[in-house]
């Protein structure tokens, strides 16, 4: 508890410094974090935390994730009473269509983002991309808010102070990698074997149905547990967090969650800030039902995963 | 007088008790007194000369084997007891009813009346078999009894009257050759096809469960099928997938060593061709049945390891994390809780 206290009092010194300003939502930000717009009529500035690109790629990864994984998972537990029981209703054939076409997405979007990427470094825009800040590439950084964040977690030290990308979030980027090349390849040996097998050997297959099953339950379970608690559901976000839909943060959050990019951007003003303006309601209500139904079809799969492993 | 009155009564209770127990007694003859006892039946029909004349001018025997009725399962039951619309000696000429096996034998009846050769029968197929098709008439004999045509071993022959060449077919196979050495584990016909409610072997139901009946059996390569693709959405439900007789044939089935054997190397290309269509020759090194828990298989058995590995890796650190995470959230939650109720008191 000590620590805690402690804690506290350390971020209460730091505003009370001055160099945190505008500690509550209630302010907006000061003009000269958003020029020329503001002041939007009734819609308070906020910071942008993802473009819409990437926006729009999570939206994809997501929609495409569900579908592989609800169509995926009757073949996986193809041995559990309730999974049988469930398939009388459903024609299989549609199911491995719709596997088919979220495959497709995902090659799209894997292939994409490949593709920008090698276009940043290709056409000199790849400062900041391999280190530093911004960089997704795993940094000593992480190690230690790693090594800070447990030592929080027993209560032995502040909580660190995350930069713009936590470490958490850099392992569910890379895990899209891993995933990807992993199932995506095994998923495309065994959709088209009689022409893969022309240069690899029969076997081949078995090792691609292990590997397509076992790595697809691995991040089923990932994404709709630990990246699901991480992200939406432990306390201090319960029940989601929209900042992946509408891209932006309020500032409480942004200084909250990302502290370290918060000094960058706002206090050391390093970097200049992205703001736009709050979405609006209509959209708001948009982004929630999308946000729900993703989560709830992610909540339905792990129950029914567990339902499943229980009933084999 | 009195004394005499009660002698009198005694005997006459005693009087009409004999009668009533000689009632009792001959009861079964009193009522069946009209209906002919088997020896009767056989006076006429025991004469192997007995016929008659069919509308379309054929002659019908109307004889029946009373050594072969006698060595029957049925040999205790009356004549009139299958034949019950016959009530007298002589009896009317002309058609009789049916016999109803289904009377006694309900459950098999009900069976049946699901088969595909009742369903022919009532589409008007006159080859489609009825009971006395495969149990014969008189001359019924318990399947236990190995003289009867439904005898474990005579089974293939009983079948084969109709269905030829599948009946050579099989005979060739393994199981067939098995079951002529009276090996009594061999399936027959009626182990996969059933005995009375023989399914359409194209139907969907009947091919969906095939690998349950040839399971029954073959144990280990039931768990490895169902654990394949093939296996996989046959449990589903879809036809698409490979079932046992897609690979193996339906009854010419030999010893993957067999020449014969459709799964058999040299034969193993063309049949994976049969779903497959432009299968190439590395086909044939999938292995069908896989079992990625043997060790004797080491690329897939630690393939399947490795999976596992990173799955409990991954599952067990990031699972203790965010354990950790929520006490360390909740501990605060309740601190600040407690001290916002001590800052409001």
């Amino acid at each position: 508890m000590d620590e805690l206290k402690e804690e506290t009092g350390q971020e209460k010194a730091l505003s009370q410094e001055g160099q945190i300003p505008l500690p509550d939502e209630a302010n907006p930000p000061s003009q000269e974090l958003c020029p020329e717009e503001y002041p939007w009529p009734r819609r308070r500035p906020q910071f942008v935390r993802f473009s819409r690109a990437q926006r729009l790629m999570h939206l994809a990864v997501m929609g495409s994730f569900l579908g592989l994984a609800l169509t995926g998972l009757p073949i996986k537990f193809s041995d559990s009473e309730i999974v049988l029981a469930l398939a009388q209703y459903v024609p299989i054939r549609a199911l491995g269509l719709i596997h088919r076409i979220c495959a497709v997405v995902t090659f799209g979007y894997f292939l994409g983002h490949l593709s920008y990427l090698a276009w940043r470094i290709l056409t000199g825009r790849s400062r900041g991309m391999f280190w530093g800040p911004d960089s997704m590439v795993p940094q000593p950084k992480d190690l230690r808010d790693l090594r800070d964040q447990i030592r929080w977690f027993f209560f032995r030290g502040p909580k660190p102070r995350f930069g713009r990308w936590t470490y958490w979030e850099k392992f569910d980027y890379w895990a899209v990698f891993w995933g990807v090349t992993m199932i995506g390849s095994s998923g495309l040996l065994l959709w088209f074997p009689s022409y893969f097998a022309k240069w690899l050997p029969g076997w081949v297959f078995n090792l691609a149905t292990i590997i397509h099953s076992e790595e697809a339950l691995l991040a089923m379970g990932f994404i709709f547990t630990i990246h699901f608690f991480n992200t939406h559901m432990r306390p201090n976000k319960f029940p989601l967090d929209l900042v992946i839909f509408t891209g932006r943060m309020t500032e409480h959050y942004f200084r909250e969650e990302h502290p370290g990019d918060y000094e960058r951007v706002v206090v050391s003003k390093e970097v200049p800030a992205r703001v736009a303006p709050e979405v609006t309601s209509d959209m708001l209500l948009v982004y929630k039902i999308i946000a729900w139904t993703g989560f709830l079809l992610g909540i339905g799969a792990i129950l029914l995963i567990a339902a499943a492993w229980i009933s084999r | 007088m009195g004394e005499k009155g009660a002698w009198g009564q005694l005997l006459g209770i005693g009087l009409r008790g004999f009668v009533a127990l000689l009632v009792f007694c001959c009861l079964p003859e009193l009522c069946l007194s009209q209906a002919p006892s088997n020896e009767e039946c056989f006076m006429c029909h025991g004469d192997p000369d007995l016929s008659k004349t069919a509308p379309d001018g054929r002659r019908l025997s109307l004889f029946v084997d009373q050594k072969g009725f006698e060595s029957s399962v049925h040999q205790r039951l009356s004549c009139v007891l299958c034949h019950s619309d016959i009530g007298e000696v002589p009896h009317r000429e002309g058609t009789l009813q049916r016999v109803e096996c289904g009377k006694c034998h309900s459950e098999q009846a009900t069976e049946f009346l699901d088969s595909i050769h009742f369903r022919s029968i009532r589409r008007g197929d006159v080859f489609a078999p009825g009971c006395k098709d495969c149990h014969g008439k008189h001359d019924v004999r318990s399947h236990e009894d190995p003289l009867s045509r439904s005898a474990k071993a005579n089974v293939p022959n009983l079948c084969g009257t109709c269905h030829e060449g599948i009946k050579a077919e099989y005979q060739m196979s393994y199981h067939g050759q098995l079951l002529a050495q009276g090996d009594g584990r061999a399936p027959g016909c009626q182990d996969c096809h059933y005995s009375h409610r023989i399914t359409q072997a194209e139907g969907r139901l009947h091919r969906l469960a095939q690998a349950n009946r040839c399971g029954s059996c073959h144990k280990e390569y039931y768990r490895t099928f169902r654990d394949t693709f093939h296996g996989k959405l046959t449990s589903l439900g879809e036809l698409a997938g490979a079932k046992c007789h897609d690979c193996h044939s339906a009854h010419s089935i030999f010893p993957e060593r067999d020449i014969r054997s459709t799964v058999h190397r040299q034969n193993l290309l063309h049949t994976c061709r049969r779903c497959h269509t432009d299968a190439p020759e590395n086909f044939i090194s999938y292995i069908p049945h896989a079992d990625i828990h043997d060790p004797g298989r080491p690329l897939l058995y630690y393939a399947n390891l490795f999976m596992v590995g990173i799955l409990v890796l991954t599952f067990g650190f990031f699972g203790l994390h965010s354990l950790l995470w929520l006490q360390r959230l909740t501990v605060e939650w309740i601190f600040r809780k407690r001290k916002r109720s001590e800052t409001d008191g």
